[in-house]
């Protein structure tokens, strides 16, 4: 069980990992329109973006 | 007197509602004062030109954030970033704060060895420190804002986070056993997730009420050589503008282009699109559906019809109704009494000593949260008005949602209500050897000369003008009718003694004893045609009278009228009726038939029926009247269409059912849920899922009001 010494850091680490990308996903519009990409393939090439 | 709006994002509560009303009240400058809960908006009447100022100070004063309502759209997207920031971390965290919850648990079942224990300990402080410390924010900022002056729902909220925080941490130093980290960590990021799908629903809730407010930025302009580009604030009156096809109108406007086809549905509720002609006026936030036209603006982007009633709705959405202020008066009583008992369950379990008193007090904090009190009635509301403003009817006060179920007695006027307001042809003979459509096209040319109100019967008749006739010399007969030269012969059109002057007007006795009333038409003194007017029902008249009947309202049509047209109009639908009243008499009947229980609806133009409109207890008016009339109906109709009458008294009645639904619920709820958390009986996880569910679950019951009623119809 002394692994556990170790994986426990880990995880708090891993989770601070989780949180800044969480951060930079939000700051960078990722959940602003959770709509459009979905009918992108429904879009005509010659079509102005949606 | 000006009027300002202000938008308060963090008035949560009712008890914030009424710290600011009574803040701003005390002002010597202010005259009136509405405020929204759903949209967190207030709305000051006040005698200070440049008041705005003072007004923003003193709110700041009370420690909230105010902010003019333009001001508000701009900001609106940091803030909610921040919040689904705060929303997403408290979510990852909770979900290791949990995780190692559950392998505490499990030591305690199995055995850990005491290294683990505490290195897991530790880490739950790490997870859960986010949450405190950043998630839960917006709670202890709007509770310490609030004991400057009252207290508000966030007390109890931000008083749970901080002290099964502190307990924990001081827990954690001293070794004792009890953590209360994955309390803090799931109240936080269910009352977060909850707030986030509150503000949803109240968005879904309130755009209908803004629908007109994107005008188009841009508008073609003509500037004496060419179409420019210009500013829609620029457009002033008198302006000559295009629009393309599919735009909408930025302003109202007069028609230029010889016709034009219009979707008015965002205005009227109607579907379906409507032909104009040159010189009709067109509103503001109607589309283009035809091709590209022309017109010249009768209004600025400011003063058009469409944001006159986008302000009037908003004024309406601020106003609030007895029954809602009766909801503000018990949660601001309800707030003090939690924290109260959640003292006491504390105290009384540290003396009995057999429950956590930490656990059992945070229980009964965490369960109360007053917020499905406060929003029961307002949000059922909102969603109503709102529903009934895109079916063609609004509503000047939310309290006629609430009276109209009470409606024993509906009176209609005659002409302009239950009739379109311009006379129509109902009737039409060829009398002599021209065949009828060729008499009526000789008729609308020669009337096409005339500005006579029964002119517009025949020119608005919608014929192409393919044949048309050349007619020279027109002139008008005072009190008699028309008369032009047609290749040479003369035409007349008036009554039957003017046309058969030079020669008799062939008689048919068959046609019923009012042959010789009516207009006729002749040429060289030959009758042609015979033609008679009246104004046509409204073409969901039948319809309307069926559905109202159905929801049991006795009827009467009063009119000033006489006998026979409202004996038409009455009789095939067995509707009881009154003709021939003066507008006196017509208050007079309704005062001598309402029983001492009546409560009666008023529908007409306003024209000749004012002391009615007065003694109704609900008084609708129509949308061809004036702005006198519609300021003191209490009710609008947008559209043509009569069916949003029986919308109001169907949506009334699902209102009154989610209304009683909703506080019914949380009061129920509260009863219930306080008890056995003071008891010790619920885990304050359940606690904290009981509270967001039921605030949700009342916002979700008001939704149910935004759908089409089960009809399907309207």
């Amino acid at each position: 069980m002394e692994v556990l010494a170790l994986l426990i850091p880990l995880s708090i680490v891993l989770v601070g990992v989780a949180l800044a990308c969480f951060n930079w996903a939000v700051d960078h519009d990722q959940f602003e329109d959770l709509d459009r990409q979905g009918l992108a393939p429904l879009e005509s090439p010659e079509d102005p973006p949606l | 007197m000006s009027s300002t709006a202000i938008a308060i994002d963090d008035m949560h509560c009712a008890a914030c509602i009424r710290k600011v009303r009574t803040a701003i009240t005390e002002l010597s400058f202010v005259q009136g004062f509405s405020v929204n809960p759903v949209r967190r908006q207030i709305q000051v009447e006040h005698a200070l030109a440049d008041g705005d100022f003072k007004l923003l100070e003193t709110i700041e004063a009370l420690g909230f954030h105010p902010r003019l309502t333009r001001q508000a759209r701009a900001d609106h997207r940091t803030e909610r970033r921040t919040a689904l920031k705060r929303l997403g971390i408290a979510g990852i965290c909770m979900m290791q704060v949990m995780m190692a919850t559950l392998a505490l648990y499990f030591g305690d079942f199995w055995g850990m060895s005491a290294g683990a224990e505490l290195m897991l300990r530790w880490a739950l402080l790490a997870f859960c420190l986010p949450i405190a410390g950043y998630c839960a924010v917006p709670f202890y900022r709007s509770a310490i804002a609030s004991l400057r002056q009252g207290i508000n729902m966030d007390v109890p909220i931000a008083l749970a986070i901080a002290v099964a925080f502190t307990v924990s941490v001081q827990h954690l130093f001293t070794g004792a056993p009890h953590l209360y980290f994955d309390r803090v960590a799931m109240f936080t990021f269910l009352l977060l997730g909850a707030r986030a799908i509150d503000s949803s629903l109240k968005r879904t809730i309130s755009t209908d009420d803004e629908r007109f407010a994107a005008p188009p930025e841009q508008v073609h302009r003509w500037d004496g050589a060419g179409w420019v580009s210009a500013p829609i604030s620029q457009v002033a009156p008198g302006d000559s503008l295009r629009i393309d096809e599919g735009a909408a109108l930025p302003v109202d406007l007069t028609l230029t282009s010889s016709q034009a086809q219009l979707d008015k549905a965002t205005l009227t509720g109607e579907s379906q699109w409507v032909a104009h002609r040159a010189g009709d006026t067109l509103y503001a936030g109607t589309f283009n559906r035809g091709a590209q036209l022309t017109g010249i603006a009768n209004s600025s982007a400011t003063d058009s019809r469409a944001s006159q009633i986008t302000r009037l709705a908003e004024q309406v959405a601020l106003s609030r109704s007895p029954l809602a202020r009766m909801a503000d008066r018990v949660a601001a009583v309800f707030v003090p009494v939690v924290l109260g008992l959640a003292g006491l369950t504390a105290l009384g379990w540290a003396l009995v000593g057999d429950r956590d008193p930490v656990s059992a007090g945070l229980a009964v904090l965490i369960v109360s949260c007053p917020c499905a009190l406060a929003l029961a009635v307002p949000a059922a509301l909102s969603a109503s008005m709102a529903t009934l403003r895109r079916k063609g009817l609004l509503l000047g006060d939310s309290a006629v949602l609430e009276a109209a179920p009470e409606m024993t007695q509906l009176y209609f006027d005659k002409t302009g209500t239950l009739t379109h307001p311009r006379l129509q042809i109902t009737h039409q003979v060829a009398l002599g050897d021209w065949p009828i459509d060729r008499c009526r096209l000789l008729a609308q040319a020669l009337q096409s000369h005339s500005t006579h109100p029964i002119a517009s019967a025949f020119t608005t008749a919608d014929r192409s003008d393919g044949a048309a006739f050349e007619l020279t010399a027109v002139e008008t007969v005072t009190g008699a009718g028309i008369r032009g030269h047609y290749a040479g012969r003369e035409v007349r059109m008036g009554h039957a003694a003017f046309c058969s002057q030079n020669a008799a007007v062939e008689p048919s006795g068959a046609e019923g004893p009012d042959d010789a009333q009516g207009i006729f038409l002749s040429i060289d003194g030959r009758a042609l045609a015979r033609f008679r007017l009246g104004a046509a029902p409204r073409a969901d008249f039948a319809e309307t009278l069926e559905r109202l009947q159905r929801q049991g309202v006795r009827m009467t049509l009063l009119s000033g009228d006489a006998e026979q047209p409202c004996r038409e109009l009455a009789a095939p639908l067995e509707l009881a009726y009154a003709a021939a009243l003066s507008p006196e008499e017509k208050l007079r009947y309704i005062e001598s038939h309402r029983g001492p229980d009546d409560k009666v609806m008023f529908v007409g133009d306003g024209i000749n029926d004012g002391p009615a409109f007065a003694a109704a207890d609900i008084a609708v008016a129509t949308l061809e009247t004036s702005d006198l009339v519609r300021a003191r109906a209490d009710a609008t109709l947008l559209s043509a269409r009569l069916l949003p009458l029986a919308a109001l008294f169907e949506q009334s009645q699902r209102t009154r059912t989610v209304v009683r639904q909703n506080l019914a619920w949380a009061a129920g709820y509260n009863l219930i849920a306080i008890p056995c958390a003071m008891a010790g009986l619920m885990p304050p996880w359940l606690a904290a899922v009981g509270m967001a569910s039921s605030s949700m679950l009342v916002l979700l019951n008001a939704t149910r009001l935004l759908q089409p009623m089960p009809s399907g119809r309207v």
